[in-house]
């Protein structure tokens, strides 16, 4: 409670004043005035009640009693317990500065053009679910001053000193708020925190942070070391070329070694809305700092096939004016159309993997029990060498000329010349490579770049176990290979090929919109709390 | 073959063109994005200095091999001991400021 002076009214933080205000009688109070002076620097710990939500062990800060009717979490409509907790005291604080309304139009602007989603996510009791919620986050700040060794490896060996400062890191504390989702919000500009008091909390909801300070250390530090290797790089005062007669010198990744400078525990403001379908659930989330938003968007499946129905009568129309079709073409565009689907089914694929391997939530992997969540066990192993990336590559390069020479060949002894084989052969052995070449781009887009050949492996081996469904699209396409190499004279071959084409590519469509809502979709948290660093 | 069997065929590729067509635009719509490596260094205060003292440059293997070693590169103004120096320039201070929007 903090008490208005002149009411006794309790005052809450608003966002557009940035002040605590009482709405009984309109008094704005600045929020550190309730701050005790012994406190502000001694105080590790403050007493604040904690809301815990018997279904999936989520914990929320709140001093409101409206917290008690559902979880944020898991999106259960549960009565939450309660108790008088004493919790770390965060160094900084930043003020929400979007308020509930800015938070639903960002929320309606996001659904806008998603008619895919289920009408219940647009549903305004749904929307009025938005909590505003204090995240907590670990912010690090790195500096390295010393010798600055400059070597070449073979010759010249030079020393200089270096002062270098990386302040304003900042990684996700929390294990409920997966890391995904904190990168779709993302950046928060901490250079405009507040000293942290606990009034700011008035009227708000704050998460127990509680994942180790030191987890993300290594990942700042590395982004550090490289970036200060490049910036030695493009100094040609340091780096010179040899075949112009003048010096190179190469500087040691180990010889630059960043010490941490600070780690703050601090709070980032995040408006949180879950929506519960069964045992899954699915986050919106709005940066209560910049407004952006982030969230899963699952598809109804009903919806789909309805869009996709209105969709497919122009597309209909047109081919029936203007497409004279022959049974060959028509075998071809099937094999065409699976071809597109098996390169989407791949890329899906690996997001999946990432996805259920959670390898770069850290936070949340590191309060699993078992260190590691798994929804398909299958997959949980690792490739221990760069070798099968090799081969795969190899394998797909060699894929090429050897479909060519197959199809000559069948060309050859068959005596059969339809030239629609021959694109088709090579459609056939350029799907490999143009996988793992769209793969790439897709990780580069979404920065998985140092995971990329680990999952590309990884991709390898769980499309092995997911081979009926990645084969679909594949058969298909070798049915109307196969077809169109040996020509039958017979109609109905073509158009029987290409009805199996397409039922395929129809099946392969729909595992896509299962996996689609496994990816925007999470399982129930299970938040093993308390276990984090006690002495941060 | 009769036109029903073509008007099915047609129709069929109609139908997974959509469909395909749909769910492109729907992985589109739900992507989630990270920040590259580049937009995170943008987003900190960075402060990076180099050559504040004089540097040092020598052989490695100055004891091993003396007499096959290509000359040091020259310096502007070489010392005439056998560890030779150059006066290093002064990098001036970089900062790099966040330039995020800010709303
Ligand atoms: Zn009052
Ligand atoms: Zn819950």
């Amino acid at each position: 409670m903090y008490e208005c002076p002149n009411c006794a009214a309790n005052m809450k933080f608003h966002i557009g004043k940035q002040m605590l205000f009482c709405e009984a009688c309109d008094t704005s109070m600045d929020p550190y005035a309730f701050q005790k002076k012994e406190d502000a620097k001694e105080m590790k710990y403050f007493e604040t009640t904690v809301f815990i939500c018997p279904q999936c062990g989520g914990e929320l800060i709140a001093d409101d009693d409206t917290a008690a009717t559902f979880c944020s979490y898991c999106g259960g409509s549960t009565i939450l317990d309660s108790r008088i907790s004493r919790e770390k005291m965060p160094r900084y604080i930043i003020p929400f500065q979007k308020d509930k309304e800015d938070c639903k139009k960002a929320y309606r602007r996001m659904l806008r053009y998603a008619y895919f989603v289920p009408k219940e996510l647009k549903d305004p009791e749904q929307i009025e679910r938005f909590r505003p919620i204090y995240m907590p986050f670990w912010l690090y700040s790195l500096k390295y001053s010393g010798a600055l060794e400059l070597k070449d490896p073979n010759i010249y060996h030079r020393k200089e000193r270096l002062f270098a400062a990386y302040r304003g890191f900042f990684y996700d504390a929390s294990a409920a708020f997966s890391d995904d989702l904190a990168n779709g919000i993302w950046p928060f500009h901490p250079e405009q925190k507040k000293a942290f008091t606990p009034s700011f909390l008035s009227g708000f909801y704050a998460d127990v942070g509680d994942v180790d300070k030191d987890l993300y250390v290594e990942e700042a530090r590395e982004l550090a070391i490289e970036d200060t290797l490049e910036r030695i790089r493009k100094e040609p005062h340091y780096f010179r070329d040899s075949s112009t007669g003048t010096w190179k010198l190469l500087p040691e990744k180990e010889a630059i070694d960043f010490k941490l400078e600070a780690i703050d525990r601090v709070m980032f403001p995040v408006w949180f809305l879950a929506w519960r379908k069964k045992d899954r659930v699915a986050y919106a989330v709005v940066n209560g700092q910049t407004g952006k938003i982030a969230g899963d968007m699952p598809i109804d499946v009903r919806k789909y096939l309805l869009s996709s129905w209105l969709g497919a009568i122009p597309v209909f129309l047109l081919l029936y004016s203007y497409w004279n079709m022959s049974p060959g073409a028509l075998l071809a565009v099937s094999a065409l159309l699976s071809f597109v689907c098996s390169v989407v089914s791949n890329i899906q694929l690996s997001y999946l993997i990432i996805r259920d391997n959670r390898e770069k939530d850290k936070g949340f992997m590191s309060k699993q029990e078992s260190g590691r969540l798994v929804e398909d066990k299958s997959i949980a192993y690792r490739i221990p060498t760069k070798l099968l990336g090799v081969i795969l590559l190899a394998v797909s390069i060699i894929w090429i000329p050897a479909l060519a020479f197959l199809g000559y060949v069948i060309d050859k002894y068959t005596g059969v010349g339809d030239l629609l084989a021959l694109p088709l052969v090579l459609l056939l052995g350029l799907e490999t490579p143009a996988i793992l070449f769209l793969c790439r781009v897709s990780d580069q887009y979404l920065n998985h770049r140092k995971l990329s050949l680990r999952i590309r492996m990884e991709q390898f081996m769980y499309g092995r176990r997911k081979l009926p469904y990645l084969i679909k699209p594949f058969v298909g396409i070798v049915i109307a290979v196969v077809l169109l190499c040996l020509a039958p004279t017979s109609e109905v071959w073509y158009y029987a090929g290409a009805f199996v084409c397409m039922i395929l590519t129809g099946v392969t469509i729909v595992n896509i919109i299962r996996y689609h809502n496994l990816l925007t979709t999470r399982k129930l948290p299970q938040l093993k709390r308390r276990g984090g660093d006690e002495n941060a | 073959m009769p036109e029903i069997t073509v008007v099915l065929g047609k129709a069929m590729v109609a139908f997974l063109v959509s469909l395909l067509l749909n769910y492109i635009y729907i992985a589109w719509v739900s992507r989630l994005r990270a920040p590259s490596d580049k937009e995170v260094l943008e987003n900190l205060q960075i402060t990076w200095k180099a050559g504040l003292s004089e540097g040092e440059l020598y052989h490695c293997q100055k004891e091993n091999d003396k007499d096959h070693l290509p000359p040091l590169p020259q310096p502007q103004q070489p010392e005439k001991h056998n560890k030779k120096r150059i006066n290093l320039h002064v990098v001036p201070v970089k900062t790099v400021k966040r330039v995020g929007n800010r709303l």
